[in-house]
């Protein structure tokens, strides 16, 4: 769903639309999540981080004024899952690898995931934010609220050592 | 007849009329400033094919320097360069020789090659400078074969860092020495001259201040400039889009239903 079609949807959700509301639900829940994840390191949190989520988009949804409600959902799950971590700091990147691996049935994608987990969250976020929520990298500064230059730097650093966990290797800061 | 051939040139005229209308019509990006366009391009997969570099003189995103290789590709980017950026005081477009493109395909080959053998331990693209830097252990018995070998099969596509300061570049004479790509101006209207030191990577600039060097390590593998002093070594051998793509695809799946929403909702 792009962003024109998020607000027609959300026009209907103000008014309380179930269906409309299941459609967001559906169309969003995987980059929601994926960024949350990310973010707090814990399936069992994100969980819950997206639940409260999807609550409140439906108790208050975003107003006419939201012209991009893909980056405001994304901001959302970004500052919830940040204060959920800071709430409950025994689940700060804690990476669940055993239990991650025994889901996988694509070990590259077992990969992929650890390979995210031993970058800190600075860059750990901003990868998930763009590759996973779509965001553009204007927006997740915004977001973020660090420099677009700060963030491209992180980004690319982040890739580069994504790339070479992917390879074989380990995280070096 | 004639009459007929007036109208066939006529209607063909206008054909092509409407197919560069057409084309003028999809074409319509537009971007503020040189930084705007790095961004678009970063965001949407990377430079154009004809792109060699792009770095900052000033450690901003206001002013940026675009090589260009000199070929007809070259030439029409530039245009199309010039077309999209409103201001086009914030960009100085540079000839360069080799695309980052060729330059990139070279570090593949490249990163097979570093370890105990060769004695390289690091490669990266330096922007503006239009070249390879390999990092390599001169005191490895292997170093010296490889910096010939690399030097006659990329000539001044590549240049060697050895231990801080120390330089080894070809010449066009014997391979062997220093050689120049600071590229002429042709286009923009900074004037900058491609200077060696003032230029560096734009989001290193950023971030880092201080760094020493604009090479880009998007490549496989790399030794990185840190902003206290130290460096980092990075070997790696799946290329960016690759681990974006891996990235992409371990996205994960919720166990939340809509039901469980819903019931949430309810009390």
């Amino acid at each position: 769903m792009n962003d024109r079609e998020l607000n027609e949807r959300f026009k209907l959700v103000r008014q309380k639309d179930v269906k409309a509301f299941e459609e967001v639900y559906n169309d969003m829940k995987t980059p929601v999540f994926t960024v949350i994840l990310r973010i707090a390191q814990s399936r069992e949190l994100a969980e819950d981080v997206l639940q409260e989520l999807f609550v409140k988009l439906f108790t208050s949804p975003p107003g006419e004024k939201v012209k991009k409600p893909r980056a405001y959902i994304l901001q959302m799950a970004h500052n919830m899952a940040i204060d959920a971590v800071r709430s409950r700091p025994q689940h700060a990147d804690i990476a669940d690898f055993e239990n991650l691996s025994a889901r996988e049935a694509e070990p590259e994608a077992a990969d992929a995931r650890q390979a995210l987990a031993a970058l800190p969250l600075s860059e750990r976020r901003i990868v998930a934010m763009h590759i996973n929520g779509g965001l553009k990298f204007r927006e997740i500064a915004a977001v973020t609220g660090e420099p677009l230059g700060t963030v491209l730097w992180r980004y690319r650093k982040a890739l580069d050592s994504l790339r070479r966990m992917l390879e074989g290797g380990s995280y070096e800061s | 007849m004639k009459a007929k051939k007036t109208a066939a040139v006529i209607m063909a005229v206008l054909i092509a009329a409407a197919l560069l209308a057409g084309a003028a019509a999809a074409y319509t990006d537009q971007y503020k400033n040189a930084g705007e366009l790095y961004l678009a391009w970063m965001e949407n997969g990377g430079y154009p094919e004809a792109v060699c570099g792009v770095w900052s003189t000033d450690g901003s995103m206001d002013n940026l320097t675009i090589g260009v290789q000199k070929s007809e590709e070259g030439d029409a980017l530039k245009e199309e360069i010039l077309d999209m950026i409103e201001d086009d005081t914030s960009v100085t477009l540079t000839y360069m020789a080799y695309t980052h493109a060729e330059l990139w395909a070279i570090q593949q080959e490249l990163t097979d090659r570093l370890g105990d053998e060769t004695g390289a331990f690091g490669v990266g693209i330096d922007e503006s400078e239009n070249c390879l830097v390999i990092d390599i252990d001169t005191d490895n018995p292997g170093s010296e074969k490889f910096i010939n070998e690399c030097f006659e099969e990329y000539q001044n596509r590549v240049r060697f860092e050895a231990g801080s300061g120390v330089i080894l570049q070809t010449t066009s004479e014997t391979g062997i020495g220093n050689f120049d790509t600071t590229g002429m101006d042709i286009g923009g209207t900074k004037g900058i001259k491609g200077g060696k030191a003032a230029a560096m990577g734009i989001a290193a600039l950023l971030l880092l201040g201080g760094a020493a060097i604009a090479v880009r390590r998007s490549g496989a593998a790399a030794k990185r400039q840190l902003a206290e002093g130290g460096e980092e070594t990075v070997q790696t051998a799946i290329s960016r889009r690759e681990a974006e793509r891996i990235i992409k695809a371990s996205a994960e799946e919720p166990e939340t239903t809509f039901e469980t929403i819903s019931e949430k909702l309810e009390k």
